[in-house]
């Protein structure tokens, strides 16, 4: 198995009256490029700092390769950190800073240097070693502080909302970059954010946090296909809530519209949420009866809002391709295939 | 931060505070409750043949003689002056450095501030060459022929305001200025395109979210104006009992260290809230010029 | 925008006149400070030869240079326990005590000092009122505004800086020597300058704790102003003026590359 693999077991912290993690256990398998993702305040910010070594569990353990974190301080601690605000040291070149962590460990300044211009060629900013922090873009001042983590050469990379500070266009191409360096270095990556498409697009897995309980850990398709609760449902996408009660075990009785056929067995009688995607739901001229309300343009798709008998509406989402869309007021048929629907007890 | 290194950070600075700031105003009360004898140290102790000495005498005199009555009035009246002149030029002051370019701002304020830290002794010394009746400005209106005869502006009470509003106008200015500049610009386009002309923003914007700066920079003039010393020393006459000077001549000609004490204790009473709402808005000031 | 410009003009004429009208005439010719009567360098030739300045001169550096770096050392501390301890016991008497320092009248201070002193003359190895009486009262006067400067900057200090130091190996000895204290030194040379400035400046506090024999240049000068006018005092205040001048703008621009630095 690859270094670097994560450990959390039972891990609590508390911040007066808040408890902000409460008995959280997750495992990240080494060389992993794993989002940690959820709402501010769900406690994912307080992981990686206890990760770090900034702040101690109250309880619980944090095992790195299997070695005890316990009373390890940050800055012997085999895991770098990339700052959500950089955090480069404005006195310093960017060489300087690049090389800040190596000099730490004593080595000689000829092999700094060949490190820094090394580190240097992996993000792509060679020829830039003697510029100062404040003369670098929000692009390169991010690659620098990547740099500075890589070169200590950590078993664990931690990156704190690292595309907030980007403009829209960069993020793309950091997204990239990011892969790029994670396929390269093979180091474990564990990227904290609370935008779920950056999650999903970046990491091989993703483990969601909710109020400081691990609500789901997976693949992104396990979290947007399978979501293991309402709150993951609702956290991960969007998605059509209805409510209704099971009869038998595969369908679901849902007021004004008959009964519909769900995957999940649940007890007979019990009150549910039935939830599907937007862009799960076809538009044309089978299904229920349905009437537009609203139509949103976005260029590469519309969503539309349609009322459904029983007071039920939902939105739906389809590609523009040919151009035409169905109109307000216009009277159609709503379905979907079977599968695409997913049950939540309430 | 380990429990060592804490008590070294506070314990360090704080005994030199407790000996040379604490210690020394527990001394001015207890002088203030003895009499002044002419020995050295020239006051009485407090405690005696084993009985407690200390009498509120002291400030009984303080209480009968109008002399110092007169004084305290007057050091309030004219600081109060001073700081109502140093308001009406350093509001504008601050309002016009803050409505220039950005890049022009610190060099204006520093040109402000400059004055400030050139001694204040020769600013003060320079208003004696201007103001006497033999000085520059006396002399210069006579040789214009526009008045006859030398011109007495000092000593007086309006050389001592004036002087004091020049030694004190920077610290009107820059307190507020650091709120005139915390403003957001927007604002004031909002109440514009809200229909109000460009006083009315002044009156209804800008000037109502820049008190807590004119609130600051009031009492960094006041406070220190109504304890002056040097000020009415050079440019007031004997007329000027201002309350920093009659401590200083109880203690220095009439060697009267009790009374002294006495008095300082008494200014000290008079100013408690002044200091007190000052040191909240030093705080806000240095950062807002950080 | 002219109604900006004209406030500026009149504010710092009535700022920066009577400072011009020092050292104008510093270079008159004459005795007499209030008549023109050609240049001359005399005054500053006198100033030189006036002993009784030169030594005070001489004493008030020493004592402004010295107080200075206690001030500085005492105010940083008081600087960080303030920013960086966050509620200590006694944490309110201590910022009350600085505070005051500030805004108490000097002739208050002065007054509480020197009956402090005189307590402590019968204490073995007292040096007695003298220079260092006035250094100690300089002292802890410097310190409140090098507290302030120091407190000032540590909260808009970026606390990141500090850790990710910590998460590239550094050990806190080690981030204090290479991240924070470089990025506060020049506020430490800041509050430095503010307090030789003081010490340099200050006759109350230096006439009150001051002993037979230690007489500071303030208190030269402002005896023979209570006299009245003297070319050599506006001499000497030119030179003032000039390394006052010189100072606040080196301030300026410790502060000025500060925030640089930390943009």
């Amino acid at each position: 198995m690859a270094l670097g693999a994560l450990s959390v077991e039972g891990v609590a912290k508390r911040f007066g009256a808040a408890a902000v993690l409460d008995g959280l256990s997750l495992r990240i398998a080494g060389g992993s490029f794993t989002a940690l993702l959820g709402a501010s305040g769900s406690g994912k910010t307080t992981l990686l700092r206890l990760v770090a070594g900034f702040e101690a569990p109250d309880a619980g353990r944090i095992l790195l390769d299997g070695a005890d974190m316990d009373g390890i301080p940050p800055y012997e601690r085999p895991v770098n950190l990339v700052f959500q605000s950089y955090a480069l040291f404005p006195h310093m070149s960017v060489a300087d800073n690049i090389g800040y962590g190596l000099r730490r460990e004593g080595l000689a300044a000829g092999e700094v240097r060949r490190r820094v211009s090394e580190m240097l060629a992996l993000v792509r900013l060679d020829g830039l070693e003697d510029r100062k922090p404040r003369q670098l873009s929000g692009g390169q001042a991010q690659r620098v502080a990547l740099a500075r983590a890589l070169a200590k050469r950590p078993k664990l990379l931690l990156l704190d909302e690292p595309m907030a500070a980007l403009d829209r266009g960069l993020r793309e191409h950091t997204r990239s970059e990011l892969k790029r360096l994670h396929r390269e270095l093979g180091t474990t990556f564990v990227l904290v954010t609370h935008d779920q498409e950056e999650a999903l697009a970046l990491a091989d897995r993703v483990a969601l946090l909710d109020r400081g309980h691990l609500a789901q850990e997976g693949t992104p398709e396990d979290l947007y296909e399978r979501p293991a609760s309402l709150a993951v449902a609702r956290f991960v996408g969007e998605i059509n809530l209805i409510g209704g009660r099971t009869s038998d075990g595969g369908t679901v009785e849902i007021p004004g519209l008959g009964s519909i056929r769900v995957p999940a067995r649940l007890p007979i009688g019990s009150e549910v949420f039935v939830g599907i995607r937007p862009e799960k739901i076809d538009i044309g001229a089978v299904g229920w009866p349905a009437t537009v309300t609203d139509v949103a343009y976005h260029g590469d798709r519309s969503v539309y809002r349609l009322a459904l008998a029983g007071g039920v509406e939902i939105r739906a989402s389809r590609p523009n391709r040919t151009g035409e869309q169905a109109e307000v007021g216009e009277s159609v048929g709503v379905s979907w295939p079977e599968g695409a629907a997913l049950v939540f007890p309430k | 931060m380990s429990g060592l290194l804490r008590r070294l950070l506070v314990g360090v600075p704080a005994t030199w505070l407790l000996l040379f700031f604490g210690l020394p105003f527990a001394f001015i009360l207890k002088v203030a409750l003895s009499q002044a004898v002419v020995a050295q140290p020239p006051f009485t102790p407090l405690f005696a043949d084993g009985r407690f000495q200390g009498s509120l005498a002291n400030f009984a005199l303080l209480a009968e003689d109008d002399l110092y009555l007169d004084a305290i009035l007057a050091s309030l009246r004219l600081a109060a002056t001073a700081t109502v002149a140093c308001l009406a030029l350093g509001y504008p002051m601050a309002w016009a450095i803050a409505g220039t370019k950005r890049r022009w701002r610190a060099p204006l304020l520093a040109l402000v501030a400059l004055p400030f830290v050139t001694s204040f002794l020769i600013r003060v010394y320079a208003w004696i060459g201007l103001l006497r009746p033999t000085g520059f400005l006396s002399e210069t209106l006579q040789s214009l022929g526009l008045i006859d005869g030398p011109l007495a502006l000092m000593p007086s009470d309006v050389a001592v305001a004036l002087g004091m509003t020049y030694t004190y106008l920077p610290f009107m200015v820059l307190p507020i200025y650091a709120s005139l500049e915390k403003i957001d610009p927007v604002l004031a386009f909002a109440a514009a395109d809200l229909g109000a002309r460009p006083g009315r923003v002044f009156w209804s914007i800008t000037l109502p979210l820049s008190l807590p700066g004119v609130l600051a920079g009031s009492l960094f003039v006041f406070v220190p104006s109504v304890g002056e010393f040097v000020v009415p020393e050079l440019l007031g006459g004997p007329g000027t009992p201002m309350i920093g000077k009659v401590i200083w001549q109880e203690f220095f000609n009439n060697r009267d260290w009790p009374l002294a004490s006495a008095l300082a204790v008494v200014l000290l009473a008079l100013l408690a809230w002044p200091i007190a709402r000052a040191q909240r808005a030093e705080t806000a000031t240095a950062r807002g010029l950080s | 925008m002219s109604l900006r410009l004209l406030i500026l003009g009149l504010v710092f004429a009535f700022l920066y006149g009577p400072i011009l009208w020092i050292v104008v005439f510093s270079f008159n010719e004459g005795r007499l400070v209030t008549l023109w009567s050609g240049f001359s360098t005399r005054w500053y030739g006198e100033l030189l030869r006036n002993q009784r300045l030169m030594d005070a001169a001489g004493l008030s550096l020493v004592i402004a240079a010295i107080s200075a770096t206690l001030a500085t050392i005492l105010g940083s501390l008081s600087g960080f326990a303030l920013a960086r301890l966050g509620r200590f016991r006694g944490r309110l008497l201590f910022a009350g005590a600085l505070g005051a320092v500030l805004t108490l009248p000097e002739v208050i201070l002065g007054l509480a000092q020197l009956l402090a002193f005189v307590a402590l003359d019968d204490l073995p190895g007292w040096p007695g009122r003298g220079a260092a009486t006035i250094v100690a009262a300089h002292a802890t006067l410097g310190m409140a505004y090098v507290a302030l400067v120091v407190q000032a900057r540590l909260s808009d200090f970026d606390r990141s800086l500090e850790e990710a130091a910590l998460d590239l190996g550094a050990t806190p000895a080690t981030v204090f020597l290479t991240v924070t204290l470089p990025l506060i030194l020049p506020a430490l040379g800041g509050g430095w300058l503010i307090a030789f400035m003081l010490s340099l400046d200050d006759v109350v506090l230096a006439s009150f704790v001051s002993g037979p024999g230690a007489t500071t240049l303030p208190m030269v000068v402002f005896s023979s102003a209570r006299l009245g006018l003297n070319p050599q005092i506006n001499a000497l205040a030119t030179l003032m003026v000039g390394i006052g001048a010189l100072a606040v703008l080196s301030a300026v621009w410790l502060l000025g590359r500060r925030q640089e630095l930390s943009r």
